[in-house]
């Protein structure tokens, strides 16, 4: 897979995002330059409101943007139709949320082979590499359990396991620990960072928590909707100086 | 209208009101004393105004049903009343001869003029009678020369001018007296009616004919039609110049009485009127003997027996005096005015029975010869019929929508659960910050109340709209039937206020028991917003539920109490609620309710074991088999149905303890319970013939066998769904597209089985009516024997006036030349008679009314009726016997409904006349009866030889010669009605015209069979559709339902649409989602629905065919139609989920997600 001019599989120049309710505007994103090599696991980190899950939905084309470019595998992403976006995150994305991660209604099985289902593979492919995957987070047994039936820690390996289902270039994950206790939660980013050194994929996480920052390859630090600090001390970084 | 189920309207109105009312204040008595809980639970209504007109219209359906059916009632009793009203005027009470007297003729009676003077100024001192009038009335042919068009049955009526006092006088429409006594003897007035067919015109020429004479009268006037022009055409002479006309001098054929008071006030003397007058003519000879008749140990035994049985209080006085009168020494006058009364000398026949023959014998004969007149309480009668049609009416019509109402409740129910589970967060909040359980439920009444009182108000009058609508298509369907009766708009209040109450009541009701169920939300689950599992309660210890049952006897006590202990702290508030309460338990209905409800709880973990359910299951079943007046198919199916599902759960208790899983065990016995429920109900009853004999039919088991079979379908499909969304994968399979979208589409609506269930329910039974109504339309709206074959082979019916018969029609027709006879292939004439039977042998001696078909031999040689039973020695063929009729008159043939209980033409209920044998009998030998023509009391011996097949429609009654009953009556008996074969059936319509115009001065009128049955069924077919397109307004709640739900949907389920939007589920995708779980609910309830329709239809169908022995009654399906309700069902449901689905694609994943 070609990276065309450069190597960042992340490459956001300039985001600008402006929220604005009736009267009220709130500049969200004042400029956000941010570049994601590919395999690396960022950890964005900030007080609360200064604008990470607007970041993060922003960069992933979940959200659109006012001004400002972000390319994602040299794509210009806010510029492709909603339907191609919609199945670009299908085939290359996966999502982790703090909450409402998985639909109420499926099985633990049923939740992690659904971005299979959406692009496109046989039934019979999505179950085996879903079981895989949900054996992978340690879950084999809890397959055919709804979500309500699952403690909150087992739901958030589901959602890892679904996030990673579908082999996606990158994964976003939004304070995907914050709900957890926090024995919980280090299992979880431990869990992540196997998967990460395993499969290479990229992660971009983010959190509150200075153990799951520590872990990371690098912390990006924001604050009022700027990045202050993007972890990248000197010029050349990549993820294996970053790795002690 | 005046009562409904049963039930009188003013009391329905009060106790309806009661509710209404006391529901409301104990509201308002909440809502004031918690400002905050009402100011939160209708702040919703103005904040989503979309949710908010979405309820209403869902609330509102029930109500426009019961609106509807209420408004068509009233408009129609409005409507007959009218007739009887402004038809009759002052006309109260009309006296006809009871027996034949000297000068009378074959069906005409006199009454001379002394005997009315003689009984006018005996009458002259009751001040309840302000007029009487004595009348010679006759039906003649008439012409309108100038303009070419006839009438051959005018009325003509003669009145004398100086007995109108207490009438009114003639009057033109436009209020001008029309004086009679100064009218010349060439003169006459005409009706309204009589103008408008003939277009006669005053000054105009009319001819009339008497004894074939042609009279020519000019038209003075043209009166308003009612009182004495009545509302057929007529015409109107002075008595005298009529007596002259008929050669009667001095006498008349009737009398109209007028009672005191104006059209509608003098009715409330009816009753009265009527008896003494009836008393006045009774025959004190006859009356001694029949009091020596029956004052005899046998029949006094029976008579005190039923007296002391009878339950009626007024009756159980009458006969306690009877009783006692009967044994006196004379004949007192309570005596002739009891056994002039007709109630009682109906009790007196019932009670003769078996054992009495021959007093009963007597007794019979000699009640009819009571007396001398007979009184007939025309207004009374009408207007009581015209509150008796209202009330068949909106029976009839709530009975048929009652799947209608239930979807409507359903879907009140599931609105409130819905937006019980929208606030379910919220609340949950409330309860875990130490908000009490009932400020909650305060919450939602509030609520609810206020959707409830706007949409019964918008329901009300859109049902109004409704049945206005249905008035209209009625009064085009009376018009094509030529009918001259219309439906006149008009809604009364007690209706409007009954409507609005009971879709009040029914609202209102349904809130309060969601708002108790949301109330017993458990908090940790309402917190987490879990979606909520089947509850696994444990049920309360036996002696709470007792203590709930002793509760729920004294409730209305209990309130009592409280409000007096509050009454003593002075707290007045909490007073008056219980107070209120407390009343609104006394009006029974809650009350009832409450002690079911609380035997029920008392009960319900033994039919949850399944051997009470199996014990009550076959009593109940058991019972129906064994006790005559519980016999019936309804109630032994639901019996038998228990009785399935205590088995069921018994096992499933039995096998618990086995190491089986439950999961496994559950499916298992719920699918087989399911299953064979719906096998059971699925079966013709036939199959059962042998074991439960019959059992009877009827519209009941259509609503029993409906609600069962789709209750058993969406069971069984609800609990193995997933297969069937195994089995939509594996169809779609090829399309990997969907297969996402069909996984998502099918997982929520199984999610919520209760919810789904319930929406499937809906559609299911009002599409298994409508399919049964359609195919039933279409089986019985369509002709299943060809014209000639149901009349016998005619196609011409001719009638003539009897008093200007035709002496012999073969040769009239020959000397025409306008007809040949070579145009007809057969002619024959009969004459219809109401007459008496009775078998001579059996042990019911009473008369049975039958229409006797005395006919001349050309009938009898050509008409072709098939015979189902030939009487040994009179066979082998039909013709063997109609010629064998011929030649010895004294024998007959009898119809075959008189062989069972059955319904005539109009769907009165005939009995049963003939007992020894029986329609399907496969021979039966000659059966002696009696015949008697009632007004002459003229009695013959015949022999039945025969039993026409039903398959001829008009070969009912007795058919037999003419000359059976010439010999015996005391004048000539003339042929009245003519039939014709024609030889080219192409010409039937002008040949049927031809005879008309040649034998005008007969008076003769004629009908093509044909037409005259296809414009019956046409008609028929009209009823049906207004009536399928009624029970159609069932299938918006269903639609309303989706609508509602997916809405809900929406809202409810943001963040999930967001995860599945960042999952890469495209718009569309989402939007195809919501459709295909609409489609998925609408289409298996359509299906469903649909089929088991079918299946009950071809049941009804073969069983009708079976009773009534009709084989060429076929099933058919109409494609059409069906697919096109079927289709429009589907399109609409779609479409109703439409908008939501569209908002749901909107959703905007990166906002949705951020969702708290
Ligand atoms: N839909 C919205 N409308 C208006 N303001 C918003 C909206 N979403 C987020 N914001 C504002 O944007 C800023 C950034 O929010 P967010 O990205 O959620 O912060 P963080 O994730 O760092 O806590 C905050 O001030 C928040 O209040
Ligand atoms: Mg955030």
């Amino acid at each position: 897979m070609t990276t065309g001019q450069n190597d960042y599989i992340v490459h956001a120049t300039g985001v600008h995002k402006t929220y604005s309710t009736g009267k009220v505007t709130v500049p969200a994103l004042r400029g956000i330059d941010l570049r994601v090599r590919r395999g690396e696991m960022v950890a964005i980190m900030g007080p609360s409101g200064c604008g990470k899950t607007t970041t993060l939905n922003c960069l992933s084309g979940l959200d659109e943007i006012d001004s400002g470019s972000v390319e994602v595998e040299s794509q210009l992403i806010h510029d492709l139709p909603d339907d191609e976006r919609s199945d670009y995150r299908a085939r290359r994305m996966g999502f982790i949320f703090q909450l409402y991660n998985l639909l109420p209604v499926l099985t633990a099985v049923e939740n992690v082979e659904m971005p299979l289902l959406v692009s496109g593979a046989s039934s019979k492919e999505a179950r085996q590499r879903a079981l895989d995957l949900l054996d992978q987070v340690g879950l084999s047994d809890r397959a055919t359990h709804l979500p309500a039936e699952l403690s909150g820690g087992q739901r958030q390996r589901v959602t890892i396991a679904r996030a990673l289902v579908n082999h996606p270039a990158i994964v976003w994950a939004d304070e995907p620990t914050g709900d957890l206790d926090s024995e919980t939660a280090q299992e979880i980013m431990e869990l992540m960072i196997r998967l990460n050194k395993d499969a290479g994929e990229t992660f971009i996480i983010v959190t509150h928590s200075r153990e799951v920052g520590e872990i990371a390859n690098r912390i990006v630090r924001m604050r009022d909707g700027l990045v202050i600090d993007d972890g990248l001390s000197g010029e050349a970084s990549g993820p294996d100086s970053a790795t002690p | 209208m005046e009562e409904l189920f049963g039930v009188p309207m003013s009391v329905l109105m009060f106790v309806l009101l009661g509710i209404f009312l006391g529901a409301l204040l104990v509201v308002v008595v909440m809502a004031l004393r918690n400002t905050v809980m009402l100011k939160l639970g209708i702040r919703p209504i103005s904040r989503r105004p979309g949710m908010t007109a979405l309820i209403i219209i869902g609330v509102m359906l029930s109500t426009i049903i019961i609106s509807a059916a209420f408004g068509t009632a009233d408009t129609l009793t409005y409507s007959i009343r009218d007739v009887a009203i402004n038809g009759l005027r002052n006309i109260d009470e009309i006296i006809v001869p009871a027996r034949t007297g000297e000068g009378d003729d074959f069906r005409r009676s006199f009454i001379s003029m002394d005997r009315f003077e003689q009984l006018q100024s005996e009458l002259a001192g009751d001040s309840r009678i302000d007029g009487l009038m004595p009348q010679f009335a006759e039906a003649v042919p008439a012409v309108n020369p100038d303009e070419n068009l006839s009438e051959g049955q005018m009325n003509l009526v003669g009145i004398d001018p100086a007995y109108l006092s207490g009438f009114g006088n003639l009057r033109t429409a436009s209020g001008d007296d029309l004086p009679l006594e100064d009218m010349a003897d060439s003169e006459a007035y005409v009706n309204e009616r009589a103008a408008r067919e003939l277009e006669l015109q005053a000054g105009g020429r009319l001819r009339i004919f008497v004894d074939d004479q042609p009279i020519d009268l000019t038209v003075a006037g043209i009166a308003e039609n009612g009182s004495f022009a009545g509302i057929q055409p007529t015409i109107l002479l002075t008595l005298s110049r009529t007596q002259e006309i008929f050669g009667k001098p001095r006498s008349i054929n009737s009398i109209s009485v007028s009672n005191r008071g104006g059209a509608l006030s003098g009715n409330d003397l009816s009753e009265e009127v009527t008896r003494d007058l009836r008393a006045r003519f009774t025959d004190r000879q006859v009356a001694a003997r029949l009091k020596d008749t029956l004052n005899q140990p046998v029949f006094l035994d029976a008579l005190g027996k039923r007296r002391d049985d009878t339950t009626d209080t007024d009756l159980k006085a009458s006969l306690d005096v009877l009783f006692l009168d009967l044994q006196a020494d004379s004949l007192n006058e309570s005596l002739v005015a009891a056994l002039a009364d007709s109630d009682i000398s109906a009790v007196i026949v019932d009670v003769l029975g078996d054992d009495m023959r021959e007093i009963q014998r007597e007794a019979v004969t000699l009640l009819s010869e009571l007396s001398e007149f007979l009184v007939l309480d025309i207004k009374f009668d009408t207007l009581r019929g015209a509150d008796q049609a209202g009330t068949a009416v909106s029976t009839f019509f709530l009975t048929f929508s009652i799947f209608s109402i239930a979807s409507g409740i359903m879907l009140i129910f599931l609105i409130f659960v819905l937006l019980a589970g929208a606030r379910k967060s919220e609340m949950g909040m409330a309860r875990a910050i130490g908000a009490k359980r009932r400020h909650l439920v305060q919450m939602f009444v509030f609520e609810g109340t206020a959707y409830a009182l706007v949409s019964a108000a918008i329901g009300v009058i859109l049902g109004l709209v409704v049945s206005a609508l249905m008035v209209g298509v009625l009064n085009s369907v009376f018009a094509a039937l030529d009918d001259d009766f219309t439906l006149q708009l008009n809604f009364t209040a007690p209706t409007i206020i009954v409507s609005y109450c009971l879709g009040m009541v029914i609202t209102f009701a349904t809130v309060a028991v969601s708002a108790y169920r949301v109330s017993h939300l458990d908090i940790v689950s309402a917190v987490r917003n879990l979606p909520e599992r089947l509850v696994v309660s444990v049920p309360p210890s036996l002696s709470s539920r007792l203590t709930g049952l002793l509760k729920g006897i004294f409730r209305p006590a209990v309130f009592l109490w409280r409000s007096i202990r509050h009454v003593l702290k002075l707290d007045v508030g909490p007073a008056a609620m219980q107070l209120v309460l407390a009343i609104i338990w006394l009006t029974l209905v809650p009350w009832l309710l409450d002690v079911l409800i609380q035997l029920f709880r008392l009960i319900w973990p033994y039919l949850l074991r399944g051997w009470l359910l199996i014990l009550i299951g076959v009593g109940t079943s058991a019972a129906t088999l064994g006790i005559e007046t519980l016999r019936g198919w309804s109630w032994f199916g639901a019996g038998v149905s228990l009785t399935i599902v205590g088995i069921g759960l018994l096992a499933r208790a039995v096998f618990a303890r086995g190491n089986v899983r439950a999961d496994v065990l559950d499916r298992v016995v719920f699918t087989a319970t399911g299953v064979i429920i719906l096998v059971f109900w699925a079966l013709p009853t036939s199959v059962f013939r042998p074991i439960t004999g019959d059992l009877g039919g009827g519209v009941s088991v259509m609503f029993v066998s409906g609600v069962a079979m789709v209750g058993a379908a969406v069971w069984t499909v609800m609990y193995n769904a997933d297969l069937v969304l195994g089995a939509l994968q594996f169809a779609t399979g090829r399309f990997r597209q969907l297969r996402p979208v069909l996984v998502t589409s099918v997982a929520y609506p199984l999610s919520s089985k209760f919810r789904t269930g319930m929406t499937l329910a809906m559609f299911a039974l009002v599409i298994f009516t409508l399919t049964v109504m359609s195919i039933l339309t279409q089986t019985f709206g369509t002709q299943f024997v060809e014209t000639r074959i149901a009349t016998g082979g005619w196609d011409i019916e001719g009638t003539v006036n009897l008093t200007t018969p035709i002496d012999d029609i073969r040769s009239e027709i020959d000397g025409i030349e306008t007809i040949e006879l070579s145009q007809f292939e057969a002619i024959g004439g009969y004459i219809g008679i109401p007459v008496q039977i009775r078998e001579v042998e059996a042990e019911d001696q009473e008369w049975n009314g039958v229409q006797f078909r005395g006919a001349d031999d050309g009938y009898l040689h050509s008409s072709s009726f098939d015979l189902k039973l030939i009487a040994e020695g009179f066979g082998p063929t039909s013709a063997d016997v109609f010629a064998a009729m011929q030649s010895d008159p004294t024998l007959v043939v009898v119809g075959g409904s008189l062989l069972d209980d059955s319904q005539d033409q109009e769907g009165q209920a005939v009995a049963r006349v003939f007992h020894e044998v029986s329609y399907d009998d496969e021979s039966m030998t000659p059966i002696e009866i009696e015949l008697r023509e009632p007004r002459t009391r003229t009695t013959v011996r015949l022999k039945v030889v025969g039993v026409v097949d039903r398959i001829h429609s008009s070969g009912s009654g007795v058919i037999g010669s003419k000359a059976a009953v010439d010999q015996a009556a005391p004048f000539p008996i003339p042929i009245t009605t003519y039939q014709f074969r024609v030889a080219n059936l192409d010409e039937s319509k002008e040949i049927s015209q031809d005879i008309e115009r040649a034998f005008l001065a007969n008076g003769m009128q004629t009908v093509v069979l044909e037409e005259a049955f296809d414009e019956q069924l046409a008609a028929t077919r009209g009823f049906f559709r207004l009536f399928t397109g009624f029970m159609a307004l069932g299938l918006f709640v269903g639609i309303a339902a989706l609508g509602v739900v997916s809405t809900r949907a929406v809202v409810e389920r943001r963040q999930q649409i967001g995860m599945l939007r960042a999952l890469g589920y495209r718009r569309s995708m989402i939007q195809l989602s919501f459709l295909f779980e609409s489609s998925f609910v609408a289409i298996l309830g359509v299906v469903i629905g649909a089929l088991l329709g079918i299946v009950l239809a071809y049941n009804a169908v073969s069983d009708i065919r079976a009773d009534e022995n009709i084989d060429t009654i076929s099933f058919s399906i109409p494609w059409i139609q069906m697919i096109v309700i079927l289709g429009l069902t589907y399109f609409f449901s779609l479409l109703a989920t439409y908008i939501p689905a569209r908002q749901a694609s909107k959703v905007y994943p990166a906002q949705a997600l951020r969702y708290e």
